[in-house]
């Protein structure tokens, strides 16, 4: 019973039939994974609410994969009919972060869209609302981006309590008691530093 | 006609007023960080904090006391400034936890405050993460000494320093559209 | 219609009269704390090694370690203590579960309440000193983050063993080496008590990481023979290691090992290291003894830019490691190909030369600017009993040196061996390898042995017997001088009246017979300091036994260095390197300051 996934897969062949280019997978029981191209995500996303009665967005998520100069989407999906899930990913280019917003097909996505754009800094385009959501008055790199230092920040915009300089470094102060010279290739494996 | 009292009366007199101050801590009822979870017991029947006279209160300006219960947010901090600003004297602050100390588990985060006491005056600090409701009312019992001996005097710090406190708040809150309470 | 229901209901609430209330009355009543229950810090500040592994592992940055007043740095001790910042802790208790030595606990109290925000950096056991009856979550060697356990070593079997010289020590395989990495907290607590410093926490990280290239490049910065001390490293570090407080140590001789066999031959070792050899500066330097001291200080000369020759009587390189150490520990292609990368570089070696016979000191002293004595102690003592000149009687320095040598010695099918330092277990092992039956007569109790407990459980497990408490009293021959057996007496421990160890007594009648065909004497050796010609001697300093030097292995004559054995009183190899690469700065600074 646990492994039964007929209906998983009865649902990824339907998807495979009409998106020929999307790579489906049912991961396990009530989960299907589809990725997508970027074109594809409002067609798909259609298709999805009216062909195969997924009523509910449940979420919009955002991975910042800075390594590929790429932000990946994830739309997650949910059918009350069958139960089963539906997590759609895209990647779009990170330097022109823009995407045609889902806010006709569901209204609660603004939201989910708003919180994007304020942690991510993408601009999804149609939805009129991307104002200020948890941050207020916000300046600096969308915080959530991979290249946002966000000790750095802190450093900068809070305090610090004061009375804590005394502070020593262990292999320091061995290397000081002992005579040790660490070479700079060696420093690099201090696990202290 | 002019009533004098001499040093004596007077002394006898804030001493009753201290007393009537510490013995009827209302509280407002202002729940940030992970520390609004503690209060409901220190309330309730568990650990009943209305045998030290300590209720909650509606609105912020029949409160005595501002419980800040953990880390505050930016968003927060403009709220709390607020609140506080809108309390009568007496007033009192008690801050919980590290958070409110020097950063706790948030300390390199983008957007909670760090040192509360930069922003607003702390009366009483509860150490933990969270305090538990003994060390809360242990809070609360250390805020009373304080009254009886004269010794809470947040509120005044903060009308003496507000351009301090303000310049401190002015440089995270970067748009300032708040009412100025008149001081 | 009456109610008579609807009347009695209320008075439900009298049966509440005398009960205890739910309400828990504090301050008047104290709750008791869950067991495990995480409140302040404590630390036991005696037991605590200021490893900083709680620094370290904190997610709030929260534990700061610092210098406390009337603890200081010693080996095996930072000397640094944590404190706590309460403004950050989130009594997580992460510090607590990778403490090595289990001093930092959490104790039940948690209420501390104040109105000063700058009173929350607490030191604990300092501050707290009552927390000490109050521990509740305390560190567990069973359920910690440490791996407490060492990756085991695979080693040929005891009966394999002594079939042949094979190398009995396996080796890490690669995955085997990584999982053992990964245990090293990094403290570096253990470079303080290696004699040349080795930067132990850094190449431990690289080969955890996996980059074996690096791990090697780190173990060349100060230490040329890292594959010699990989396999017979007499590992002060692991001594002190943090883990073993309370746990087995982490493996960093069988690390070391790893790490260097990955380069297979000179080529690669050469092709990883790839030195910056400087450019020659015209000066030289004469060595006197290709062991490790001597070839660690020419190797460290020759990249500097120095012109170095050594001069060695035998006719292979390595001194005490090629001659004294078992094959079966450590293997001549080895030794080979440590040697042959350092004569890549730009050591030279003149074999078979025997300083004082071959070539004078002084004319070595005229040939180069400085000079290295590294000779090592190659002379044993004499075992003291009658009849030592016998046939069958031998010495265990000589007769290690002998078989590394590939010769043959008789030593019949029953073999007796006097002492208990590694050369007498060298020698018994290497005498169950000719098929000898072979005990060990130590005159003290086997946990007195000088030898390693490595080495001790290896022979045992390789057939040897270990007699203790047995002190040699005559060796016996026959007509044709040829020994046939050994008479020893037993003894008991006798408390020193001084307070060093206990010592041996003989017990009077308590006397047996050994019948064997051979003893071998193994109580230590001195070395031969018939080169060095009277004027000199009389200028250096030599005190028992040993040559007098200075933080730079400098000798009263700033034109002589000596190092090694005939320097130190550990008399192993890696305090032989260490002397070898103090050696090195010293003769840089005399020859380029000096000669300026």
């Amino acid at each position: 019973m646990q492994n039964n996934l007929e209906l998983e897969n009865k649902i990824a062949e339907k998807i495979k039939i009409a998106f020929q280019t999307a790579e489906v997978q049912v991961q396990r029981k009530q989960r299907i994974k589809v990725n997508l191209n970027e074109d594809l995500v409002h067609p798909f996303l259609t298709f999805a609410k009216n062909t195969l009665s997924y009523k509910h967005l449940s979420h919009i998520s955002c991975v910042d994969w800075i390594e590929d100069n790429q932000f990946e989407l994830v739309y997650i999906l949910l059918s009350y009919d069958s139960l089963v899930q539906i997590i759609a990913k895209t990647r779009i280019n990170r330097e022109k972060a823009e995407f045609p917003t889902a806010r006709n097909y569901w209204p609660q996505v603004e939201t989910y869209e708003r919180e994007i754009h304020e942690l991510y800094g993408i601009n999804f385009v149609g939805n009129d609302h991307l104002v200020d959501f948890v941050l207020e008055d916000w300046e600096d790199l969308p915080p959530m981006r991979r290249d946002f230092d966000t000790v750095k920040y802190s450093q900068e915009h809070f305090f610090n309590r004061p009375g804590r300089e005394d502070a020593q470094d262990v292999r320091k102060t061995v290397t000081k008691h002992s005579g040790e010279e660490l070479p700079d290739l060696a420093k690099i494996y201090s696990v202290r530093n | 006609m002019e009533i004098t009292y001499d040093k004596n009366a007077q002394e006898i007199l804030s001493t009753i007023k201290s007393f009537a101050r510490k013995s009827s801590l209302w509280v407002i009822a202002y729940g940030t960080g992970c520390g609004a979870i503690e209060i409901p017991p220190t309330m309730t029947s568990r650990y009943d904090a209305e045998r030290f006279g300590i209720r909650g209160s509606a609105t912020p300006r029949q409160a005595d006391v501002l419980l800040i219960t953990g880390y505050l947010a930016v968003k927060t901090l403009k709220r709390v400034i607020r609140t506080y600003e809108q309390m009568q004297d007496p007033k009192y602050v008690i801050a919980f936890g590290s958070c409110t100390i020097n950063g706790g588990m948030y300390w390199d985060s983008y957007n909670t405050i760090k040192l509360l006491d930069k922003y607003i005056p702390v009366d009483v600090y509860i150490n933990g993460c969270m305090p538990r409701p003994e060390a809360v009312i242990q809070g609360f019992i250390k805020l009373q000494e304080l009254i009886m001996n004269k010794k809470a005097e947040g509120a005044a710090k903060y009308k003496e320093n507000l351009e301090w406190y303000r310049e401190n708040q002015r440089k995270i809150i970067h748009n300032w559209r708040m009412p100025e309470y008149n001081w | 219609m009456f109610d008579i229901k609807g009347i009695i209901k209320p008075f439900n609430a009298v049966k509440q009269l005398g009960k205890k209330p739910h309400t828990v009355q504090y301050p008047f009543e104290k709750k008791v704390t869950a067991p495990r229950y995480r409140g302040l810090h404590f630390n036991n500040l005696e037991e605590c090694i200021g490893c900083g592994t709680c620094s370290t592992i904190c997610q709030n940055k929260a534990i700061d370690m610092i210098q406390i007043d009337g603890i200081s740095t010693k080996i095996g001790d930072s000397g640094l203590r944590p404190r706590v910042d309460n403004g950050r802790c989130c009594w997580c208790a992460l510090c607590v579960e990778v403490c090595p030595t289990g001093s930092l606990s959490l104790t039940t109290d948690y209420i501390y309440v104040t109105d000063d925000p700058d009173s929350f950096l607490w030191t604990p056991g300092i501050d707290n000193p009552e927390g000490k009856d109050k521990r509740s979550f305390v560190s567990d060697v069973k359920h910690s983050l440490l791996e407490y356990s060492r990756v085991p070593m695979r080693e040929l079997e005891g009966k394999e063993r002594i079939k042949s010289f094979a190398e009995v020590v396996l080796g890490y395989s690669e995955e085997e080496a990584r999982k053992e990495a990964e245990r090293c907290i990094g403290c570096g607590l253990c470079t303080d008590n290696c004699p040349v410093h080795m930067h132990i926490p850094e190449y431990i990280n690289a080969i955890a990481s996996g980059n074996d290239e690096d791990a090697i490049r780190i173990i060349y910065d100060n230490n040329p023979l890292g594959e010699t001390c990989g396999k017979v490293c007499t590992r002060r570090c692991e001594e002190i290691c943090a883990i073993s407080k309370r746990g087995e140590p982490v493996a960093i001789r069988w690390l070391k090992r790893y790490a260097t066999e990955q380069a297979e031959n000179k080529e690669i070792v050469n092709g990883i290291l790839n030195p910056e050899i400087m450019p020659a500066n015209g000066h030289s330097v004469g060595i006197i003894g290709a062991g490790p001291s001597g070839l660690t200080a020419a190797y460290y000369l020759a990249l500097r830019g120095f012109d170095v020759t050594i001069y060695e009587s035998k006719s292979h390189a390595g001194g005490m490691i090629m001659y004294g150490i078992p094959k079966y520990r450590l293997p001549l292609e080895s030794i080979d190909k440590q040697v042959d990368y350092m004569k890549s570089i730009g050591v030279k070696i003149n074999f078979n030369t025997k300083v004082g016979k071959d070539i004078t000191l002084e004319q070595l002293h005229e040939k180069h600017e400085a000079v290295f004595i590294g000779i090592g102690f190659e002379v044993p003592y004499e075992i003291g009993l009658t009849n030592e000149e016998a046939d069958g009687a031998m010495q265990a320095v000589n007769y290690l040196r002998e078989i590394n040598s590939d010769k043959h010695v008789e030593i019949g099918d029953k073999v007796a061996v006097i002492g208990g330092g590694n050369v007498a277990i060298d020698a018994s092992r290497v005498s169950r390898r000719f098929g000898a039956e072979v005990t060990i007569l130590y005159r003290r109790r086997v946990e007195d042995m000088p030898a390693d407990w490595e080495e001790i459980e290896g022979a045992e497990a390789e057939g040897v017997h270990i007699l203790p408490q047995a002190i040699p009293l005559e060796i016996i021959v026959d007509e044709n001088n040829k020994v046939t057996a050994i008479k020893y007496g037993m003894a008991e421990m006798v408390a020193d009246a001084s307070g060093g160890r206990p010592k041996p007594k003989l017990i009077e009648g308590d006397e047996h017979i050994l019948p064997v065909t051979s003893v071998i004497g193994a109580i230590g050796q001195e070395a031969d300091y018939g080169f060095i010609p009277n004027d000199i001697k009389d200028q250096i300093r030599i005190e028992r036994g040993r040559i007098v030097v200075n933080e730079n292995q400098q000798t009263a004559l700033p034109w002589l260095f000596a190092g090694g054995d005939i320097t130190n009183k550990r008399a192993d190899a890696i305090s032989a390197i260490a002397d070898g690469y103090r050696a090195t700065k010293g003769i840089e600074k005399y020859i380029l300051e000096n000669k300026k």
